[in-house]
Parts: structure tokens; C-alpha cells; sequence
């Protein structure tokens, strides 16, 4: 009896092992053969944000004809002498990935939210050009605290204010960005 | 579970036939997952705002259920008792995990709408009570029957649902196909209610509910008549 328990454990363990290793194969192989096609679609989704916040469909072209987006921290110059740069806060659900447009006295031009995993239905007061993202429009940086609360997403509005908050003083402390 | 009068020729492979389809079409109509059983509520109410997103987290549980019972049904006999559910939570978890990638990559304008509820694909009960009460015990051929045919029957339930809610709030049938199946599906879309006659509870959540109980009124009303009716949980 005890050696038929010792083996069906090991041979329980050992089929669960074999599965996990076939399984991770098998993700680590299709990760690979999509992670080009995601990033590609991540882009474009990133740069027709862009354009829609920012009024202009050549953004994306005049971007040195590089489909990638700007990495968090190293905002581009727009030619009119805007700033657009994403930044990652840490939401209720997860990080939300900001898209941040400046105007060139300091002021916000526009933020837009690029993905984020909020409560569906709470949460996503954020997604797209809701009034509620209106208001960042040409506040500057100090004026933060006006955004209005929204109940049951505290955590939500406090991390939009944080993120967008501390993108703006990111690029104050830099001096010179990348010319698009 | 096949009565013994259905079976005029007796032979086995008859027999055999009979259980198949009967694996099949019990999942569809009188085990529907959806309206008879009330499982799987959850992504059921929160997608179906519209035909298109219905249809995508559809064929995704309908992946991985299908994929998932194939697996089990395969290892059946490798695995002890006690191995069982890790192992089983690990293939849902592989094939859901898949699912997104996949979506992710080939579906992304479709993907980005109804992520959250693909991921929770994993944590759905249905997929879980098949795999373990169903295709841990059968033959792989039966076992994926019944995965068939419990997506199929979750299926409907999530298209009728959809589609409903999609005349009544937004006034049209299949918008939006074209996230699914390309551009050439961009014209699909049929609009049978002018805007100004929109009901936009419809597609909010608590639309999902009164529409949700109201069909399932009516299909429990259908099933219930039917004479060979009784529905029995497996």
C-alpha cells in the first residue's frame, strides 16, 4: 500500500512537471512568434491617440519614420514646440499608461490614457475623451488639485494626478529633448 | 444515459453514436450552461453589450474549453487523484494565456475592448466543472464532444444576449465585425432602430440583467416543454 502512495506520487509530480515544462515551451513559443505583431499594433494604437490629442495626422510620419512610440521618461519635441511623452502610474488594477501632450509655456496640451485595467464600469471615466480627461487641458502643473474626485475611484484620480504630475516635473528637471 | 429502445440495431457502433451526439447536444440545450445550469454569468452579462464582443469571448472560452478537455481527456490515466486539479488549472491557465496572445496579435482593435474578460476566462466554472467532472473520466473523442457542445450552448446564450441588446441600445446588428474578421467586414453592420429610438440602459449593466432574465424566461420556458425535457446535472 505505502510503496503504490510513493509511487503514484512521484509519478503525479512527475507528470505535473512534464505538463508545466510543455506548457511554458508552448507560451514561450507563441510569445515569441506575436510579441513583434503586438508591439507593431501597440504603436499604431499609440501614435493615432497621439495624433487625435495633438490635431495633426503627420505626427506619425514626421516621427523620424519610426513606428516606435517614445519611451516613458524621454518625451519627443513636436515641431510646433509641444512636448509628447508617455508615463506609467500605478492605478487600483494595475499600471495605466499615459500619453501626455505640453504646451510649450508648461502647460497641459491633453492627457490620454493608453491602456489600463481599472474596474470596468468604475474605473474607466478614464478611457478616451471623456469630459473627465478635459479638464487637465491648460492646467499647469500646481493646479493638479483642481481635477475633480470621482466616487469610488479614488485611487483612479489620485494616480492619474500623480502620473501626469510627475511627468511634468520629469521634463522640467531635463533640458534638452530629441527634436521631431 | 441513451435509452436502450433508441438503439433498433444494437451494434456498438450505434451505441456509440448515440452517446456521442448525446454528449454534444446536452451541453447545447438541455445542460446550456448559460440558462439552465447559470454558470459563467459573469462574463456572459459584462460582454454582451454588442454582437461583435459576444462573438469574441465566445470563440475564446469555446478555444479554450474545447483545448483544455482534449488535454485532460489525453493525461486522464497519468494522473492520481491528488494531481488532478493542479493539473487542470494549469492547462486552462496554458490555453488562456494562449487565447490572449493570440487575440492580442491578430484581433488587438477587438482585444482592447474585452481584454479583462478573456483573461478571467481562466477563473470561469464552466470550463473548470468540464474539464473535471467530464473529460478527466472519458475517452478524448466524447470528451471533446462535450467541450463542443457546452461552448456551442454557451454560444448561444452569449449571442442571443448580444444581439438583443445591441437592437435595443445601440440600434444595430453586427457593428464592428470588422475587428474580428477584417476590413471587408466593415460593412456588415445593419441599423434597424433610428438613434433616437436607442434605449441606452440596454447596454449599460443593469440592461444586462432585465434582458438576461427575460431570455432566460424564455428559454427556460422552450426547454421545459420539450418532451424529452428533464434535465438531469451531471
Amino acid at each position: 500500500m505505502n510503496a503504490t502512495t510513493g509511487t503514484n506520487l512521484l509519478k503525479g509530480m512527475a507528470v505535473l512537471v512534464i505538463l508545466a515544462g510543455i506548457i511554458i515551451g508552448a507560451l514561450d513559443y507563441v510569445h515569441e512568434a506575436t510579441a513583434d505583431r503586438i508591439e507593431v499594433h501597440q504603436n499604431r494604437a499609440f501614435w493615432a491617440l497621439a495624433e487625435e490629442l495633438a490635431g495633426d495626422s503627420t505626427l506619425h510620419e514626421s516621427a523620424h519614420g519610426s513606428a516606435s512610440r517614445p519611451e516613458i521618461g524621454k518625451p519627443v519635441r513636436l515641431k510646433d514646440g509641444r512636448l509628447l511623452g508617455s508615463t506609467s502610474t500605478a492605478g487600483y488594477g494595475g499600471d495605466i499608461e499615459l500619453l501626455i501632450l505640453l504646451n510649450p509655456d508648461g502647460s497641459i496640451g491633453g492627457v490620454r490614457t493608453v491602456r489600463h485595467a481599472e474596474t470596468p464600469g468604475i474605473g474607466d471615466f478614464i478611457q478616451g475623451a471623456t469630459p473627465w480627461m478635459g479638464q487637465f487641458r491648460s492646467l499647469h502643473s500646481g493646479q493638479l488639485d483642481f481635477i475633480d474626485g470621482r466616487t469610488g475611484a479614488t485611487i483612479t484620480v489620485n494616480a492619474m494626478r500623480r502620473g501626469v504630475r510627475g511627468f511634468i516635473s520629469t521634463v522640467s528637471s531635463q533640458e534638452s529633448e530629441p527634436t521631431l | 444515459m441513451s435509452t436502450s429502445g433508441n438503439t433498433p440495431g444494437n451494434t456498438l457502433a450505434s451505441a456509440v453514436a448515440i452517446t456521442a451526439s448525446h454528449a454534444f447536444s446536452e451541453g447545447v440545450i438541455t445542460r446550456n450552461t448559460a440558462w439552465v445550469q447559470m454558470l459563467g454569468l459573469c462574463p456572459l452579462l459584462a460582454v454582451s453589450n454588442s454582437m461583435v464582443s459576444s462573438l469574441g469571448l465566445a470563440v475564446a472560452s469555446a478555444f479554450v474549453l474545447v483545448s483544455s478537455a482534449l488535454l485532460v481527456s489525453l493525461l486522464r490515466r497519468q494522473l492520481p487523484d491528488f494531481a488532478r486539479l493542479p493539473a487542470i488549472m494549469l492547462i486552462i491557465a496554458g490555453a488562456t494565456t494562449l487565447t490572449v496572445m493570440l487575440l492580442e496579435a491578430f484581433a488587438f482593435d477587438l482585444y482592447s475592448r474585452i481584454a479583462l474578460f478573456v483573461q478571467i476566462i481562466v477563473t470561469n466554472c464552466v470550463i473548470l466543472g468540464r474539464a473535471e467532472a467530464f473529460a478527466s473520466k472519458n475517452p478524448v473523442i466524447l470528451a471533446v464532444l462535450d467541450a463542443a457542445g457546452t461552448a456551442v450552448g454557451f454560444a448561444i446564450a452569449l449571442i442571443s444576449l448580444g444581439a438583443v441588446r445591441e437592437v435595443i441600445g445601440s440600434g444595430t446588428l453586427l457593428a464592428g465585425m470588422d475587428t474580428l474578421f477584417g476590413p471587408t467586414a466593415a460593412d456588415w453592420t445593419i441599423t434597424i432602430l433610428p438613434t433616437d429610438l436607442n434605449m441606452l440602459i440596454a447596454v449599460l449593466p443593469p440592461g444586462a440583467f432585465i434582458i438576461a432574465g427575460l431570455l432566460l424566461a424564455l428559454a427556460r420556458a422552450l426547454i421545459t416543454n420539450k418532451p424529452t425535457g428533464e434535465t438531469h446535472a451531471q
